[in-house]
C-alpha cells in the first residue's frame, strides 16, 4: 500500500489520454451529425445560405461539445485510497465513487470501436451492484497503462487482509487455453446465420450477396476466434476475446459463485463444452463464458478451478468465507472437513411417486372444473361435451407428460455432495452440470408444493448469488431466478430435513436449537394481520357490488344481486380462511446462525437464511399496514428469491424493531 | 423548564453510575411526572455534552445509541435470548441525533427535484384546456397547479425534516418517509460501494446525495441520503469507512 501512494495519485501516474477528449467529442456528434446532413441535405434544396448556417451551427457545437469534454477530462479523477478504489467525473453534475478493496468482483479491460480507432482503452470495474457496473470505469487509458492499471489493481483486490500488498506485479499465466478447432465452425454458423437465411429468400441476388459478404463475415469469425484465450491466473480467470471489439475479463477466484459447465445441442454434436465461472455481477453472466472447450479441457480445468479457488481461500491471513467462531472450530465445518469423494445421490429423488400425487391432483381439479361445466350444461347441452373433455382427454394428457418427465428425470439428473461442494446434474439432450460452493450458498429452501405434502415428499433448493440469464420469450433477461438444476427435487420429508441438515453443517452453520421458544412466540405476529389481508380483497369486491347494483336494476333483476352477494360473501370468508391458516402456520425462528422462516398454507415453504449472507435488513409499511398499525420487516441477501419470500410480515412496531436490531446485531457478531 | 431539565439530567447521570438500566431510570423519571419530551430532550442534552467532553458518561450515549442490549455471543445452537429489554428507546421514539445535519438548502433542492415534472405536466394541461376552451378553466388550474405545488413543498419539507440517518453500533440506520415510515439498517460490512453525486439541482443548490449498496438483487435496500453539503458528505463517507474497517471482513 505505502508504495502505491508514495508514487503520486493513480490519475498522475496512469494518465488518460488526450485524444480521449477528441473521441468523447466525435461519439456524442455523430448521431447529431447523421440528423443534421439529412435536415441540411433537404434544407439546401431551398437556399444555399442555409446550409452555410447550418454548418455553421454545427462548428459551434462541436466547440461547445469539445469543451465540456475538456472539462470532464480535466476532472476526471482516480486514485487508491485506504478506503478504496475512488473514481470522481462529472462537469455539471458530478459523481464519486468509493469501491472498497474487497468488494471487487470482476475487473475488465475493453475497447469500443472509436477506442480502437484512437488506441484507447477502458478499464471496468465492478462490484456486486449494478450501478458499479455501470459507473465504475476509468475510460481513455493507453496500452500499456491500462496494463500496468489492470495488473496493480487485481493485485490490490486480491490481496490478503493482514497481509503486505504483492510486490511483484504477476500477470503470468499458470495455464492457457485455446478453444477447440471446431468452435470456430460453430461460431462460423451461428454469425452468418441470418445471412443465409436472407439469402435464401432473395434468390439470385441473394446468393450474389452471398459470395461477396460471407468470406468478410468468415474472415472476421476467424480473426475473433483466433484471439480467444482462456488463461488460469493467480488471482483469477482470466478471457480474452474479441479482435474488433477486445474484451479481457477477469475473475477472481475468490467471487466465484458457482461453477456451470453447460452443452447444448450444437455443441454434444461436436462433443464441445462451455463452462461459465459466475461472480456475483450480472456482467459475468454476459462474459464469464469459456466456451467451445474440448471435453477433456473442461474437465481439467474445472479441476482447476475449483483446487485454485480452495486455495485462494485457504491462504493462511485469508479469513475463510464463513467466519468461523472459536467454540465451533470442533465442530464439522468447511475446513476442517477432509476432502473426500463426494456422496453420490445421498438420498433418492422419488420423481414417480412426486408424478403420482401431482396427477392425482390435476385429475382432482379437471374433476371440479369438469363438474361445474356439468352443472352449466343443464343451461346449455353443448358445455356437456365441454365437461367430457376436461374430465377425460385433458388430465389423460397433462398425466402423460407427468410421467415422461418424471422418467426422463429419473434417468438424467443426478446430484452429489461433496465436503465443499454441490454437483448438480441434468443431462438430456443438453447437458447442465453446476458446482456450487458451500460458502457462496445464501439460503436453503425446503420447498413442500401442495400435491408432495400429501405424499411426504419435499424438494430443497439453494440459491447462490449469481444471476442467470433467463430468457423470456423474445428478450432475455437477467435475474438470480432459480433453474430446476439447482434443486434436489422430490425427495423424502424426512431426507430432506436430513440434507438441509448435510448442507447446513458444511456450510459451517448449525441448526440446532431452533423451535425451542421460538422467534415467532416472542415477537408474534398481530392478530389483526388476517383482518388486513382480507380487507384488501373487500374493497375490491364491495366496489363490484355497488358497480353491479345499477346494472342489475337497470335490467331489472334483483335476484343476481343477491346472488352477487353471496357468492361475494364465499369468496370473502374464504379468503378470510386462508389468511387465518396462513397467519397461523406462519412460523420464523432464530438461532446463533441461521434465521428460518415457514410459511404457507397448500404445501410450505421454509427459508433457511445464513446470518452471514444477509446483506441488509428493511422494515416497511404500506397504506393498509398504517391503518393497522402493522409492520413488515424484509430480510434481503443477494438472491432474488429472499425478497420474495424473507420477510416477516403484520408485526407491531416494537416488535419490528427488536427483531431488526436483534438480527443486525448478530450479524455483526457473526461477522 | 430548564431546571427540569437539569433534575432529569442529574437523576439520570447518578443513577447510571449506580449502574441503573436505562429503561429503569425512564420509567422512574415518569413516575415522578416528567414527560416523554423532556427526557428525550435531557438525553439530547446528555450526548451533545458527551460529544465535548468526549470520555464522561459515554456509556450513555452507548445506551442511546444501541438500544438492543449487548448480549454475550452466542455458541452455536444456543438459545438466543430475546432482547426483552427494548422497551423505550426504540427507534421510532428515541431522540435521534442525525449523524451529519442535513443542508438549509437540502428541503429545496428536494422540492426541485419534483418541480420541471410538475411544471411539464402542468404546461401540458394548461396549453390543452386553453387551446380547446377559449382558457375559461385557466384559474381552476392556477388553483390547481397551487395546490400541487403546495403540495410538493409540504411533502418534501416534512421528508427531508424527518429524515433520518445514524450511524448505529452494528449497523447504518436511515429512516425516511412521510405518512408511512420506513427503516433500513444496513451492517457496515455489507456495503458494496459508496457513491457520492450532485445533480444538476444539487449543483445549484450546492447539495450532494450519498447512496450506499449492498448486494442485494433489487436496489430496494440500498439507501440514499439526499441533501448534504460537500463537507458533510465527505465526513460521512469518512466515517462509514471507518466503521467498515472495524468490522470485520467476509468475503460474499
Amino acid at each position: 500500500m505505502s508504495q502505491i501512494e508514495a508514487a503520486g495519485t493513480l490519475r498522475e501516474r496512469f494518465p488518460l489520454r488526450t485524444i480521449k477528449i477528441v473521441k468523447k467529442t466525435i461519439g456524442t456528434l455523430i448521431p447529431l451529425f447523421f440528423i443534421a446532413a439529412i435536415v441540411f441535405l433537404a434544407l439546401a434544396f431551398y437556399a444555399v445560405w442555409m446550409l452555410a448556417i447550418g454548418f455553421g451551427v454545427l462548428i459551434v457545437l462541436a466547440l461547445i461539445v469539445y469543451i465540456y469534454q475538456w472539462y470532464y477530462f480535466r476532472n476526471y479523477f482516480y486514485d487508491l485510497t485506504e478506503n478504496g478504489l475512488v473514481i470522481r467525473k462529472g462537469v455539471i453534475s458530478s459523481w464519486s465513487i468509493v469501491l472498497p478493496q474487497h468488494k471487487v468482483q470482476d475487473v475488465y479491460l475493453d475497447q469500443d470501436l472509436l477506442d480502437r480507432i484512437f488506441g484507447l482503452y477502458d478499464l471496468h470495474f465492478s462490484t456486486a451492484t449494478d450501478v458499479s457496473q455501470r459507473e465504475a470505469h476509468i475510460d481513455g487509458l493507453s496500452g500499456a497503462d491500462a496494463n500496468k492499471l489492470r495488473e496493480l489493481l487485481v493485485s490490490w483486490i486480491s490481496q490478503v487482509a493482514g497481509k503486505p500488498a504483492p510486490s511483484a506485479i504477476r500477470e503470468e499465466a499458470l495455464e492457457t487455453m485455446k478453444p477447440d478447432k471446431t468452435g470456430f465452425y460453430i461460431l462460423l454458423f451461428t454469425n452468418s446465420f441470418a445471412l443465409i437465411l436472407i439469402s435464401l429468400f432473395l434468390g439470385m441476388f441473394g446468393i450474389a450477396l452471398c459470395a461477396v459478404v460471407f468470406p468478410i463475415v468468415a474472415a472476421f469469425t476467424y480473426l475473433d476466434f483466433n484471439v480467444i484465450r482462456y488463461e488460469l491466473r493467480r488471482e483469477g480467470v482470466f478471457i480474452r476475446t474479441g479482435y474488433i471489439l477486445p474484451k479481457e475479463s477477469t475473475f477472481l477466484y475468490r467471487n466465484i459463485q458457482d461453477l456451470e459447465e453447460r452443452q447444448g445441442i450444437i455443441d454434444r454434436l461436436f462433443s464441445l463444452r462451455t463452462l461459465t465461472v459466475k461472480t456475483m455481477t450480472t456482467t459475468s453472466v454476459m462474459n464469464a463464458n469459456l466456451a467451445f472447450l474440448s471435453e477433456k479441457d473442461a474437465t481439467s480445468i474445472r479441476q482447476k478451478i475449483l483446487e485454485l479457488k480452495t486455495k485462494s481461500q485457504a491462504e493462511p491471513a485469508a479469513k475463510p468465507a464463513v467466519a468461523i467462531a472459536p467454540e465451533r472450530i470442533a465442530a464439522p465445518s468447511v475446513v476442517v472437513m477432509p476432502a473426500g469423494p463426494g456422496i453420490e445421490r445421498p438420498f433418492v429423488n422419488n420423481f414417480m411417486k412426486a408424478a403420482n400425487f401431482s396427477n392425482l391432483y390435476t385429475f382432482a381439479w379437471c374433476l371440479a372444473i369438469g363438474l361445474l361445466f356439468l352443472l352449466a350444461g343443464i343451461f346449455a347441452p353443448f358445455l356437456l361435451i365441454i365437461a367430457l373433455i376436461i374430465i377425460i382427454p385433458v388430465p389423460v394428457f397433462f398425466c402423460a407428460i407427468a410421467y415422461l418427465r418424471a422418467i426422463i428425470s429419473n434417468a438424467a439428473y443426478s446430484y452429489a455432495i461433496y465436503p465443499d461442494r454441490t454437483m448438480i446434474k441434468y443431462d438430456f439432450i443438453i447437458l447442465n452440470k453446476r458446482e456450487i460452493p458451500f460458502e457462496k450458498v445464501q439460503d436453503i429452501e425446503k420447498h413442500v408444493s401442495f400435491p408432495n405434502s400429501f405424499a411426504k415428499l419435499a424438494s430443497i433448493k439453494f440459491e447462490t448469488g449469481a444471476k442467470e440469464l433467463v430468457s423470456q420469450g423474445k428478450s432475455a433477461r437477467i435475474s438470480s431466478a432459480s433453474l430446476a438444476v439447482e434443486t434436489v427435487p422430490d425427495i423424502n420429508d424426512m431426507d430432506a430435513e436430513s440434507l438441509k441438515k448435510m448442507i447446513a453443517e458444511r456450510m459451517g452453520i448449525s441448526l440446532d436449537g431452533l423451535g425451542i421458544d421460538p422467534l415467532e412466540k416472542r415477537f408474534p405476529l398481530e392478530k389483526i394481520k388476517p383482518i388486513k389481508k382480507t380487507v384488501g380483497l373487500a374493497i375490491i369486491l364491495l366496489g363490484l357490488f355497488f358497480i353491479a347494483i345499477p346494472i342489475t336494476l337497470a335490467i331489472s333483476q334483483p335476484l343476481l344481486l343477491g346472488l352477487l352477494a353471496i357468492i361475494e360473501l364465499v369468496i370473502l370468508s374464504a379468503k378470510f380462511i386462508y389468511e387465518y391458516e396462513y397467519y397461523k402456520k406462519y412460523y420464523y425462528d432464530m438461532n446463533g446462525d441461521v434465521l428460518v422462516i415457514k410459511k404457507g398454507v397448500f404445501g410450505s415453504r421454509e427459508l433457511t437464511v445464513p446470518l452471514t449472507k444477509i446483506q441488509d435488513v428493511f422494515i416497511n409499511r404500506d397504506f393498509l399496514d398504517l391503518i393497522f398499525g402493522l409492520y413488515d420487516v424484509y430480510i434481503s441477501t443477494a438472491t432474488s428469491r429472499s425478497i420474495m419470500n424473507a420477510h416477516i410480515d403484520g408485526v407491531n412496531e416494537k416488535n419490528a424493531e427488536a427483531l431488526a436490531l436483534m438480527l443486525v446485531n448478530r450479524i455483526a457478531e457473526k461477522k | 423548564m430548564a431546571d427540569k431539565l437539569g433534575e432529569i439530567k442529574e437523576y439520570t447521570l447518578s443513577a447510571l453510575k449506580k449502574g441503573l438500566k436505562l429503561e429503569i431510570i425512564v420509567k422512574n423519571l415518569k413516575k415522578e411526572g416528567h414527560k416523554e419530551d423532556e427526557i428525550k430532550q435531557a438525553f439530547r442534552a446528555i450526548l451533545d455534552e458527551k460529544k465535548k467532553m468526549t470520555s464522561a458518561n459515554q456509556h450513555v450515549s452507548q445506551a442511546i445509541s444501541q438500544p438492543a442490549s449487548p448480549q454475550e455471543s452466542p455458541k452455536a445452537g444456543q438459545r438466543v435470548s430475546g432482547p426483552a429489554d427494548i422497551d423505550f428507546l426504540i427507534f421510532a421514539r428515541r431522540p435521534y441525533d442525525n449523524f451529519e445535519k442535513l443542508s438549509p438548502l437540502a428541503s429545496i433542492a428536494y422540492i426541485a427535484t419534483n418541480l420541471p415534472m410538475i411544471a411539464i405536466i402542468l404546461a401540458v394541461i394548461v396549453a390543452f384546456i386553453a387551446l380547446s376552451t377559449k382558457g375559461a378553466y385557466l384559474g381552476l388550474m392556477l388553483l390547481g397547479s397551487g395546490i400541487l405545488l403546495f403540495l410538493d413543498i409540504l411533502y418534501g419539507w416534512l421528508f427531508i425534516s424527518k429524515f433520518v440517518f445514524t450511524l448505529e453500533k452494528n449497523c447504518l440506520l436511515v429512516r425516511k418517509g412521510v405518512i408511512t415510515n420506513s427503516y433500513t439498517l444496513i451492517p457496515y460490512e455489507n456495503i458494496q460501494d459508496v457513491h457520492i453525486v450532485q445533480s444538476l439541482i444539487g449543483r445549484i443548490f450546492r447539495v450532494w446525495s450519498v447512496i450506499i449498496f449492498t448486494a442485494t438483487a433489487t436496489a430496494s435496500g440500498s439507501e440514499l441520503v439526499p441533501g448534504l453539503g460537500k463537507e458533510s458528505a465527505d465526513r460521512f463517507r469518512e466515517k462509514i469507512f471507518l466503521k467498515m474497517k472495524e468490522a470485520k471482513h467476509v468475503t460474499d
